[in-house]
């Protein structure tokens, strides 16, 4: 039998009365695993009990085959090393700020100084071991808590939001990082920043008011979202509430009141959730005549600029986003009534 | 002027009063510290049932007058007292003892809240680069340095500079139990104004100095 990196099993942890993650059962063996969540969903509470910081109320947690317990939660500490999400410092200069997780291992001064430079050097900061630790910016203080773990060689790495609040540069570093570290080593990182958790994440846990609400690959999370909540957290802007009354070959059709939407489903009947992502979308000024099974006409009530596109709202609520291109080429303004096609594959389905 | 040329002139009594002030004193310090540090640092890490209740008991007993906690002691001490086998009345170490129970209330107060103030945090990255729960402890204790050094400047201070236990458990027996303050007391009363004077500047100056020190710490806390 296969051990696995952790098993959870009907883990609960309250902190006084309030439940901070309940009835979580799930194995992690990937080489990069996400959390994602809003905050306060218990992505950090989670994270340090993987790292021994915290023990369940009840419930199970196994270490490569070990259930965790007070006695061997040492071992699990010195093989796992996490990152907050600010990082702390010893009021001590960076290099033994570097180099006190090497030294609490029996490894002389010298030498912990001497391997924590080396890693200091690697991440760019060069020059920076006698200078006090607290008076770094965000960027360079992540950096440094990152080589003061990595510095270590952990089994296993877990990093709590490791890219809030980093500039763009920054972020860039540490994203890569966690790439070359993964090769050697699983990281388990929560985080909110979907494009990173996608480039990233061989798995994904969606953690949501403290329950594990789906645990699968980064393409069904964000294309086949279980449930309402966990498409609108993971960006899907198209939501429509209906009811399955046919269907055939695998494609269901959909009634959501003025129109119908065919769905790649095998669902045949029901009252269901029908989730498209907004940039699945194509507008045209005349219906398609294109293997998209969905032309719904609708008149824009909203073009708005989100980021590098626009967010196209119709006034039967469907969202499509669109390059500043599109809208010029097709002369889009508020009141003009134009086409949205998708292919029915573009449409996702869950049961109500 | 005459009481600093006695400063000066190292009068072998006046030499003899300092030395035993200090020494008394930090026989005091030693005694508090080795019972208030662990006490103080078991507050300020951990949470059990009491606690709070146990802080407030410590910082209020901070405000202890001295003449009172000397007459408990002296009715502890005195030969009918059920301390009174030890033979500490009149003793710089009668005089000790008080002065270790007077400051203790500062050392385990100030030092809980050293380490309280303390992020918690801390302790969860101590722990998870590996370090023990000793190590992590000490290392709590390293980051509080400050604020405990100012407990201790802070408790020396106070027992340095007491008169009510020295006078009442001391007696101001000359080159026995005669310390800075007593000696004040008791020589302005019989006129001896330059040898006073000489003391207060003595006692004025280490107290001054370590209060300065106390400011510097807190400012660096």
């Amino acid at each position: 039998m296969m051990v696995c990196l952790y098993e959870l099993e009907r883990v609960t942890k309250h902190y006084g009365k309030t439940p901070a993650l309940t009835d979580l059962t799930l194995t992690i063996e990937e080489n990069i695993t996400a959390l994602i969540g809003y905050s306060g969903a218990g992505k950090t509470t989670l994270l340090k009990m993987l790292a021994g910081l915290e023990t369940p109320s009840s419930g199970t947690i196994r270490y490569n085959g070990t259930e965790i317990t007070s006695r061997n939660i040492h071992h699990l500490r010195r093989d796992v090393t996490m990152l907050f999400q600010d990082p702390v410092f010893f009021n001590l200069s960076v290099e033994d700020n570097v180099a006190y997780g090497l030294r609490r291992r029996g490894v002389n001064k010298d030498e912990a100084r001497e391997r924590g430079k080396r890693m200091l050097t690697s991440l760019g900061l060069r020059g920076f071991e006698k200078r006090p630790a607290s008076k770094l910016s965000g960027g360079e203080q992540q950096r440094v808590a990152l080589a003061r773990a990595l510095v270590l060689e952990p089994k296993v790495l877990l990093l709590d939001e490791p890219t809030s609040d980093l500039d763009p540069t920054n972020t860039r570093v540490i994203i890569n990082l966690i790439k070359d570290f993964s090769d050697k080593a699983p990281v388990i990182v929560a985080t909110h920043e979907f494009t990173h958790v996608l480039e990233l994440a061989d798995r994904i846990a969606v953690l949501m008011n403290g329950e594990l609400r789906q645990y699968d690959s980064p393409h069904k999370i964000f294309y086949e979202p279980h449930g309402e909540e966990v498409a609108h957290f993971v960006g899907i802007e198209n939501i429509f509430q209906g009811e399955v009354v046919s269907n055939e070959e695998g494609v269901a059709t959909v009634d959501i009141g003025q129109q119908t939407i065919h769905v790649r489903s095998n669902v045949s009947s029901g009252a269901v959730n029908v989730f498209i992502r907004p940039e699945n979308v194509i507008l045209s000024l005349h219906q398609l005549n294109s293997s998209a099974r969905n032309n719904i006409q609708g008149t824009i009530v909203s073009i708005m600029q989100i980021g590098p596109v626009f967010r196209i709202t119709l006034d039967n609520g469907l969202n499509a986003f669109i390059t500043k291109q599109s809208v010029e080429a097709l002369d889009l303004y508020i009141g003009k009534t134009i086409f949205a096609a998708f292919k029915a594959t573009a449409a996702h389905l869950s049961i109500k | 002027m005459q009481a600093f040329r006695l400063i000066l002139s190292g009068d072998p009594e006046l030499v003899d009063i300092t030395v035993r002030s200090f020494q008394v004193s930090f026989q005091a310090l030693l005694m508090a510290s080795i019972v208030g540090l662990p006490v103080g640092t078991l507050i300020g890490l951990k949470n059990f049932p009491g606690r709070k209740l146990i802080k407030t008991l410590f910082s209020t007993l901070i405000g202890m007058p001295t003449v009172a906690l000397a007459l408990i002691l002296y009715l502890f001490l005195s030969k009918s007292g059920p301390l009174g086998a030890l033979q500490l009345l009149y003793t710089i170490q009668g005089i000790s003892l008080g002065q270790a129970l007077l400051i203790l209330p500062i050392i385990v107060s100030f030092s809980a809240s050293a380490i309280e103030a303390q992020d918690t945090r801390l302790r969860d990255l101590a722990r998870t680069l590996g370090a023990s729960e000793l190590d992590t402890v000490l290392t709590v204790l390293q980051e509080s340095s400050n604020g405990i050094i100012l407990a201790l400047v802070a408790a020396f201070n106070r027992a340095f500079a007491e008169l009510g236990l020295a006078m009442m458990l001391g007696a101001n027996i000359r080159y026995l139990t005669r310390v800075l303050t007593t000696t004040i007391a008791l020589q302005s009363a019989m006129g001896d104004i330059t040898l006073s004077l000489a003391l207060s500047i003595i006692l004025i100056s280490v107290v001054f100095t370590l209060n300065a020190l106390v400011t510097i710490l807190r400012r660096e806390a």
